[in-house]
Parts: C-alpha cells; sequence; structure tokens
C-alpha cells in the first residue's frame, strides 16, 4: 500500500515534470540519433596521391575499396596535398619506373601517420603495390600478370580442392612448398627474377589455390560501426539518464524536507526504497521501450534477437541504475556531491563495458561494473539472437547488483531513522 | 493519560548540546504551547517527541508508547517548520500522498482530504501545483497533511508563520474544535501573544525549560501582565541561577 503510494507519486510528480520526462525519453533518443549520425557519417574514403605511377599500378590501386588515387606531377605537389590534408600518403615511382636501365626499382612512400588508421592501410596498400610492381619493373609486360594474379585461382581449370583427388598431385596442401607458397600476388616481387609468375601460372597449374567459401556466423553481414557501438552506448545512456534522475528525485526529497515528514509516518525504510523502484521501474519500462523500439527501427541497429530480451535487459540495467543512484544520493551530501560521483562511478563503465578491446586484466576489472554486463547481455541478444540459456548470468548479476544497492540504501536510510 | 510524555531528554547533535533535561508532558484534549525564542531547542524536542530524533538519554511517549517506534507514529500528525510538500504534485495529490502513507484506507481518503482541504480553506486552490501556492497557502497545506489521518497526537512547529490573521483565527478555532474531541496539541511558537491562547505553556531558553503552566498561572506567580515579560523574567532568573553555579 505505501509502496504504491510512493510509486504513484513519483509517477504523478513526473507527469507534471515534463522537463524531466524529457530527459529520461528524448534526451536519450537525440543522443542515440547523433551516435548514429557520427558513425555512419564516418568518411571511410582514403585519399592517395601518387608521383608518375604506371598505369597498371594507378588501376591496380584503385580497384581497391575507398580508395582514391590523384595523380601529381611531382613530388613538391604531392608533399603539398599531404601538407593540406587532401590526401594521407603518396608514392613517388617517377624515377624508378621512367627508368629501365635501373635493376631494382625504387619507390618512395610518404605516410602522414597522424591520420591514423587511414594512414596505415595507404601505407600497407602503397606497400603491397609498389612491391607487387617491383617484381615485374624490368619488364614492362610483367606487370600485367602480377597485378592479374589475384584471380589466378578463378582462371585455371580444376584448381580446386575437390578436384585434386583425380590427377594432380601437385595441388595437394604438403606439395605447394616446392612451387610458390607466395603464388597470391603480394610477395611475388621480393626476389624472385622478373619472369617467372607469368609462367608459374602456365606450367603448374594452380596447385597452391583454395577453393574458398565463405560462411558468415548467425548471417551477420554488413556489420557497421554504429551496429557495433550502437547497444552498448545505449545501454549506457539508459543507464546515465536513470541514475540521474532518481538519484536527483531522492536527494530532493532530503533536501526539501518532504523526506523527513515521510519518516514521521509509520512507512518502513524498504517501503521508501521499493516505492521509489516501483515508480521509477514504471517509468524506466515505457522508457526502454520508446528508445529500443527507436534505434531498432528507426535508427536500424543490428537485430537479430527477441525485443522481448532487449527490453528485459533495458529494464534490469534500469532498475540497477536507479537503486545505485539513490544509494548514492542517499550517501551524498548535495547536489555538487552527487555530480562528482558521475566521474567516478559513472564514466569508467563506459571504458569497461566492451566499446573497447582490452586486455585480459582490465576486463576482469570491467566485471565490477554491472554496465559491463548489461552491454554483454545486450549485444548477445541483438548480434547472436542470445537467449535466457547465453545470458542468465548476466541477469543474474544485474539482479544482484540492485539487490545489493537496494540494501545498502535500506541500511543507510538509519541515517535519517533508526527504525 | 498523557497524549505526549518527554522525561529528562538530553541531546547533543554534532558537537553541541541542544537539549539539556527537558521535561515536557501534553495532556490529551489540550493544546500546549512551547514557547522560546529560535535556538531555543523547541523543534530539537518536537522531532524527539515525534520519533525522527532519538534522545542521548531520557524517554519519549506518545500515549504510553515509547518513541521511536511505527506504532506510535500512526497516533502522530507532524507538521514540520519547513513546508515539506512536494512542489510538483498538486495540493489534492499531496494530501493523498502523506494520507496513504498514513495508513489511511482508500474508501476514507478522499473524505479525509476534503475535510482538511475545507479547515486550512483551500478546496478551491485544491488543484493547482503547489509550486504555485503562496508561503501562506503552502503553510496551510501543510497543517491540513498534518491532520489529515485525524491522529490523537498533533505536533505542529510553528504553523501559523506567514498566515493572515482572519485564517489564523479559523485555524486556532479549529484546532480547539479538534482538541476538544480528545486531541492532544504540542504547537511550538516564538508569537507571545499566540501562547496566550494555549491552555498550557512550557517555555524554552538556551535547551532548558525554564517554566511552565497556564497563561494565567504563569502571569500570575510572576506578577506581570502579558506572556512576554513572564519570558523576560524567567530569562533573567535562570540566567542569574546559572551565574550562581558557574561562582
Amino acid at each position: 500500500m505505501r509502496v504504491r503510494a510512493f510509486a504513484l507519486r513519483i509517477l504523478r510528480q513526473m507527469s507534471h515534470d515534463k522537463r524531466t520526462l524529457a530527459l529520461m525519453i528524448v534526451a536519450p533518443l537525440l543522443l542515440m540519433t547523433l551516435v548514429y549520425y557520427i558513425f555512419e557519417g564516418t568518411n571511410d574514403e582514403i585519399s592517395i596521391g601518387a608521383v608518375g605511377a604506371p598505369q597498371q599500378f594507378i588501376e591496380a590501386v584503385e580497384s581497391e575499396n575507398d580508395v582514391t588515387l590523384t595523380t601529381y606531377e611531382s613530388r613538391a605537389d604531392a608533399q603539398q596535398a599531404l601538407t593540406d590534408g587532401a590526401v594521407v600518403a603518396y608514392i613517388d615511382i617517377a624515377l624508378t619506373a621512367d627508368d629501365a636501365e635501373l635493376e631494382a626499382p625504387r619507390a618512395y612512400i610518404m605516410v602522414d601517420a597522424a591520420a591514423g588508421s587511414k594512414a596505415q592501410a595507404a601505407e600497407k596498400l602503397l606497400r603491397s603495390a609498389a612491391e607487387t610492381m617491383g617484381g615485374g619493373a624490368g619488364l614492362p609486360s610483367a606487370i600485367q600478370p602480377s597485378s592479374n594474379s589475384l584471380d589466378m585461382g578463378g582462371n585455371q581449370p580444376s584448381s580446386n580442392l575437390a578436384d585434386t583427388s583425380d590427377s594432380q598431385p601437385s595441388s595437394n596442401l604438403p606439395d605447394t612448398s616446392d612451387s610458390r607458397p607466395s603464388g597470391n600476388s603480394l610477395d611475388m616481387g621480393s626476389g624472385q627474377p622478373s619472369s617467372n609468375s607469368l609462367d608459374t601460372s602456365k606450367n603448374q597449374p594452380s596447385s597452391n589455390s583454395f577453393d574458398v567459401s565463405v560462411d558468415y556466423y548467425k548471417g551477420i553481414k554488413n556489420f557497421t560501426s554504429f551496429d557495433m557501438f550502437g547497444p552498448t552506448l545505449m545501454s549506457f545512456i539508459v543507464f546515465f539518464f536513470v541514475f540521474l534522475v532518481a538519484g536527483m528525485a531522492f536527494l530532493k526529497e532530503r533536501k526539501s524536507g518532504t523526506l523527513e515528514k515521510v519518516i514521521s509516518t509509520p512507512v518502513r525504510r524498504w517501503e521508501i526504497v521499493a516505492g521509489y523502484i516501483l515508480g521509477f521501474g514504471a517509468i524506466t519500462i515505457v522508457q526502454s521501450v520508446i528508445i529500443n523500439v527507436y534505434i531498432i527501427t528507426v535508427l536500424g541497429v543490428i537485430m537479430n534477437g527477441s525485443l522481448g530480451y532487449v527490453l528485459l535487459i533495458t529494464l534490469l540495467e534500469a532498475i540497477c541504475a536507479l537503486s545505485l543512484g539513490m544509494l548514492l544520493s542517499t550517501a551524498a551530501g548535495s547536489e555538487f556531491q552527487m555530480m562528482q560521483f558521475i566521474p567516478i562511478i559513472i564514466l569508467p563503465q563506459l571504458f569497461f563495458s566492451g566499446l573497447f578491446d582490452l586486455s585480459e586484466g582490465w576486463l576482469i576489472f570491467g566485471r565490477i561494473f554491472p554496465l559491463t554486463y548489461a552491454a554483454e547481455a545486450m549485444n548477445k541478444i541483438m548480434y547472436y539472437d542470445g537467449g535466457i540459456g547465453d545470458m542468465w548470468i548476466d541477469v543474474v548479476v544485474l539482479l544482484g547488483f540492485s539487490a545489493l544497492f537496494a540494501a545498502l540504501n535500506v541500511l543507510l536510510l538509519k541515517r535519517y531513522r533508526r527504525i | 493519560m498523557e497524549a505526549i510524555e518527554l522525561r529528562n531528554i538530553s541531546i547533543t547533535l554534532g558537537k553541541v548540546r541542544i537539549l539539556t533535561d527537558v521535561d515536557l508532558s501534553v495532556r490529551a484534549g489540550t493544546v500546549c504551547g512551547l514557547l522560546g525564542p529560535s535556538g531555543a531547542g523547541k523543534t530539537t524536542a518536537v522531532k524527539i517527541a515525534c520519533g525522527i530524533l532519538e534522545a542521548d538519554s531520557g524517554e519519549a511517549y506518545v500515549l504510553g508508547t515509547k518513541m521511536p517506534s511505527l506504532d506510535g507514529m500512526r497516533n502522530v500528525g507532524y507538521m514540520a517548520q519547513e513546508d515539506a510538500l512536494y512542489a510538483d504534485l498538486t495540493g489534492r495529490q499531496n494530501l493523498e500522498f502523506f494520507g496513504q502513507l498514513q495508513g489511511v484506507t482508500k474508501s476514507t481518503l478522499a473524505g479525509r482530504v476534503d475535510r482538511a482541504l475545507e479547515l486550512v480553506d483551500l478546496t478551491a486552490d485544491a488543484g493547482k501545483l503547489t509550486s504555485k501556492f503562496s508561503g501562506g497557502m503552502r503553510r496551510r497545506l501543510a497543517l491540513a497533511a498534518a491532520m489529515l489521518h485525524e491522529p490523537p497526537v498533533l505536533i505542529l512547529d510553528e504553523p501559523t508563520v506567514g498566515i493572515d490573521p482572519l485564517l489564523r483565527k479559523n485555524i486556532w478555532d479549529g484546532l480547539y474544535a479538534v482538541a476538544r474531541s480528545g486531541t492532544g496539541i504540542l504547537i511550538t511558537t516564538h508569537v507571545m501573544d499566540e501562547a496566550e491562547k494555549c491552555d498550557r505553556l512550557v517555555l524554552m531558553r538556551n535547551g532548558r525549560v525554564i517554566g511552565e503552566g497556564s497563561p494565567a498561572e504563569l502571569k500570575e506567580r510572576a506578577g506581570k501582565q502579558t506572556i512576554e515579560e513572564v519570558f523576560l523574567e524567567l530569562s533573567e532568573h535562570t540566567a542569574e541561577t546559572k551565574g550562581g553555579e558557574a561562582e
């Protein structure tokens, strides 16, 4: 009865406090939309400059996905483009490609490493392309086979593993060592005489190619950055806002003197805590339905599992956040102290919740945070269609955290009234 | 039976001694005024009476039940010095919440709320958010919240601050009506002329009781015309004896 009175009161207060309601429901939607556009709007295009590159080289590089190659007249021009940030790396092969008399062709690559992963990708790409080219640099014609070498398996008849049994002993894996382990383009140029790449493919049909078939686990293809971070960030945002709103509400109860009035009635301490959980729990049900449906249907985050489980985990996590928020607000002396808990208690959870690939030790450390379990369960459901059998540990741990926080809170309320 | 009884209460909060050997009793069916200047310890004394605070030594009873206890609290209606109201609820919703906490049953709640609103003349404003209430209206609503469950013991901390004189008279009439039906009322005040309206007075200064009796008795004993003069006389007296003790 009294528990229900608290819950009803919280719902009524919330209905009059549009701003707080917006903080709990609209703000997470806005944030997730923002996150969506940040990840989806990421420019994956790698811009590379080239000076004096032969046509085959340009074609080979441009055939890669998300790469644009700009040719420059001189190295100085390319350097200027790199300085301006127009390209993350450039290659200068003007000297080598034109000078057929040079035995060992050389290329010069300049990389702006501060461009991050794009620079790394560009370096790798240019390096392998240049090495491939280098193998055939002496003979202009030899360039062709080496750039085609990726297609080798496809062009040759009967190169499939399935066919090996009938005639070609050389196609067995152990035999490949004698032929050309690196027959596929990348290493070709490294030390081999320039003539062999073309010959290889003719004389030794195919000994070293596999018929590769790829399957996608749980049918997940086209996994975007938003899919990667969306579920975890959503968990964090829900956790954060529920923590904040519930913690502040409980703090306000104390500051406004209403807690004193409340404890002058024959209410039990646990009834206060349970009432808050019931009231805010009801609000978080609405909140989690709206947020989850929004990011799944409107933002189109990966969703292979059941919505029911997603809602269950969101709700459990929200209850955990609100019991933690109440506990800390009971412990806090002021709104400002409550704010101080955010960098200490809330933000670190984000770092350990699976957004980053952490070492074993840090992963274990992350186990002390509720959000880790919520994010883990969320990924299991949304990526792999996990059921209760896959995530029961997360469910139990989240419930355990909630119970622990609530129990501590009931104890801590003794500060205000012993009985 | 005594509605409220404090026996030999002493309490220290933080490092400050707030109350020293306070004895106080309120008979059922009477209005007892706890009179003293700000800082005398009135609020601490009433909080101990209603079970929010516990004394370091001494005992507190409500209708014979030792406080703090949930059973005792059921019998008390407490109005705090600050208006303990939820600004984002309407007047009626505030009363409904506190009524439910006090255990008023669903069937009687609406009627009790109506009656309490009527007593404090807020029936017309019951649907407004209390954030829109004036200071006096909030005070009246807080009073209504204390009386809602019709408890046999009322503890009111400065209930009439900021309420206009006509309404104040109505409230006092209302309180007397409640008292005559058997309720024991303990009311703190620092307004001397309000003290005159009480059946009995307990005068406090610096955490000690410096005098008690009906207003008429107190005036007669001290040979003074007003309670204010009585208070000054008793204050000087205790200051002297205290000074004497120190020597």
